[in-house]
């Protein structure tokens, strides 16, 4: 990328610069962007999945939320054993400077990649985002990244991690016997932290739901938030909603089911293992009762009727 | 053949000044090239002995032009029996064939051996040639599949799944003068399920899919 920079000082290459700005906008505008790679020629085939009872091979059900295909692991560069440095690579080596003045140097990495569903895979290196190192920092960086995998779950559910809002309708005030849309509605959160020195960057997904009712029922874990009902439509039953089969004040919530993953230094965001549940405050919800009557005549015509000024 | 050796000779002298520059811009080189260097180098392949190029000689796409003598895939005997083996030399030998299209742009083999019901091939045959068309050409996009395995139990459809590991080097797009036109397409490295049918003594190709 050296060699590029340079060579923009020629006329050739500024009109190559220029170029790829032109087609760029293209590429953007048109349906197709010419690209070809195998896995990304505009056809999207369903992911299958192995069925780990039959052995077979199953398509995934619609709405299948797609995992990273992917697994990482990270190498010291040039570490060929504990404690042994293989001499011949290290004048090719990226350098990790020091993050402050005084510091101490780092150890680089390179990270690896490979399908996940292959047993045995071939590993490829992964590239960064901004194709810089990937450094650690720490006295004992070998066994860096497991000590940091032991302890992410503990540190993911620890983070402040903003629970779902929960919202019913109709609020406060509900009737029994009615359907009361009850739906959740949480945000992906992203956090950088320090562990263990290194800088570790988790993105929050909440990916299941439980309902609580306060009048001993519930719904889930589900996979579905819900959603709101325009007030024309208040009282339709919803994939959340739920019936009162009471009268009285009930304390709804919801724990949202967050998963997560997790990236250090800039390395590859790899999966926390297990979750995090993370409560909304409950709601009150006084559910009324309805009666409703038939008249044949209006306060006028019988102004001692029920519900009338001369009742 | 003669006469056009030499034009391509004589050419190569003034494409190689360009393509030194073009791919000293491109390449990502860790050792600094001094600037000087350059001239250097045409200068010492400027001098190229005509026997020295035999004519079927594979090389692979570049920023100056299109591969050159790529080896079409030959069906390997083991590839023809109805068996576990079979099956896998077979998924082998398809991937080899995508990556013959992938190098010359021609989707005609990949064609004659996949089933009418694969989703992905039929994008490959379509895409694959657009960017063959005028005065264009790819270079990279080889295909190798370091894993390939099958238990050889049919699916509910009677189709044979073999699970494959697909890594497909990175793409660069080229236009006439060596400029590429848009942004390469990164390598992958990919778990996939394909489903071979064993129809009329051949195995066909048809289904491949992602596989988690």
């Amino acid at each position: 990328m050296k060699q590029r920079t340079r060579s923009r000082s020629t006329s050739g290459s500024l009109f190559f610069v220029f170029f790829v700005l032109i087609s760029g906008q293209e590429a953007g505008a048109s349906t197709e962007n010419g690209e070809i790679g195998w896995t990304d020629t505009g056809t999207k085939p369903m992911v299958y999945l192995r069925d780990p009872g039959s052995g077979q091979f199953v398509p995934s059900v619609p709405g299948f939320v797609s995992d990273d295909p992917n697994q990482y692991k990270a190498e010291l560069q040039c570490h060929v054993d504990d404690n042994v440095v293989d001499k011949k690579c290290l004048p090719g080596q990226i350098q990790c400077p020091p993050r402050e003045a005084g510091g101490k140097a780092g150890t680089p990495v390179v990270w690896k990649v490979a399908p996940k569903a292959i047993s045995n895979p071939t590993w490829v290196d992964w590239k960064s985002g901004n194709n810089g190192p990937s450094c650690l920092y720490d006295q004992k960086p070998e066994d860096l990244l497991q000590r940091i995998a032991e302890r992410i779950v503990t540190d993911f559910r620890n983070l402040p991690i903003r629970p779902a809002g929960l919202t019913t309708q109709p609020s406060p005030h509900t009737l029994k016997g009615a359907e009361t849309n009850i739906f959740a509605d949480a945000v992906e959160q992203q956090f950088d932290v320090t562990i263990l020195g290194q800088r570790v960057h988790i993105v929050a997904t909440p990916v299941e739901y439980t309902y609580s009712y306060g009048d001993g029922s519930g719904l889930g874990p589900t996979p579905f938030a819900g959603g709101p009902l325009p007030e024309a439509e208040w009282g339709q039953k919803t994939r959340t909603s739920h019936v009162y089969q009471q009268t009285g004040d009930f304390q709804v919530s919801v724990t949202t089911t967050f998963r997560g993953t997790y990236s250090v230094n800039g390395g590859p965001n790899m999966p926390i293992p297990g979750t995090g549940q993370f409560a909304s405050p409950s709601q009150r919800v006084s559910v009324w009762r309805s009666i409703t009557r038939n008249y044949a005549d209006n306060c006028i015509v019988n102004p001692r009727g029920e519900g009338c000024p001369g009742a | 053949m003669t006469p056009r050796t030499s034009v391509s000779a004589r050419s190569f002298v003034i494409g190689s000044l360009a393509a030194a520059l073009t791919l000293t811009a491109c390449e990502n080189t860790t050792q600094p090239q001094s600037d000087k260097s350059a001239p250097a180098t045409v200068t010492a392949s400027a001098t190229p002995t005509p026997t020295a190029t035999p004519t079927a000689v594979y090389k692979p796409a570049d920023a100056k032009g299109k591969a050159e003598n790529v080896p079409l895939p030959v069906l390997p005997e083991a590839a023809k029996a109805n068996s576990k083996e079979g099956v896998e030399a077979f998924a082998r030998y398809w991937f080899q064939v995508m990556s013959y299209a992938y190098e010359t742009g021609d989707v005609g083999p990949l064609g004659k051996i996949t089933g009418p019901n694969c989703e992905m091939c039929e994008g490959v045959v379509k895409v694959v040639p657009k960017a063959y068309s005028g005065d264009r050409w790819v270079s990279g996009g080889v295909i190798s599949t370091p894993s390939v395995s099958s238990t050889f139990k049919p699916q509910p459809d009677q189709s044979i799944p073999v699970v494959v590991q697909v890594i497909q080097s990175k793409i660069h797009y080229w236009s006439s003068g060596g400029t590429e036109y848009r942004q390469p397409t990164e390598a992958t490295n990919t778990g996939n399920v394909a489903f071979l049918r064993f129809v009329e003594g051949a195995w066909r190709l048809d289904g491949l899919n992602p596989l988690q």
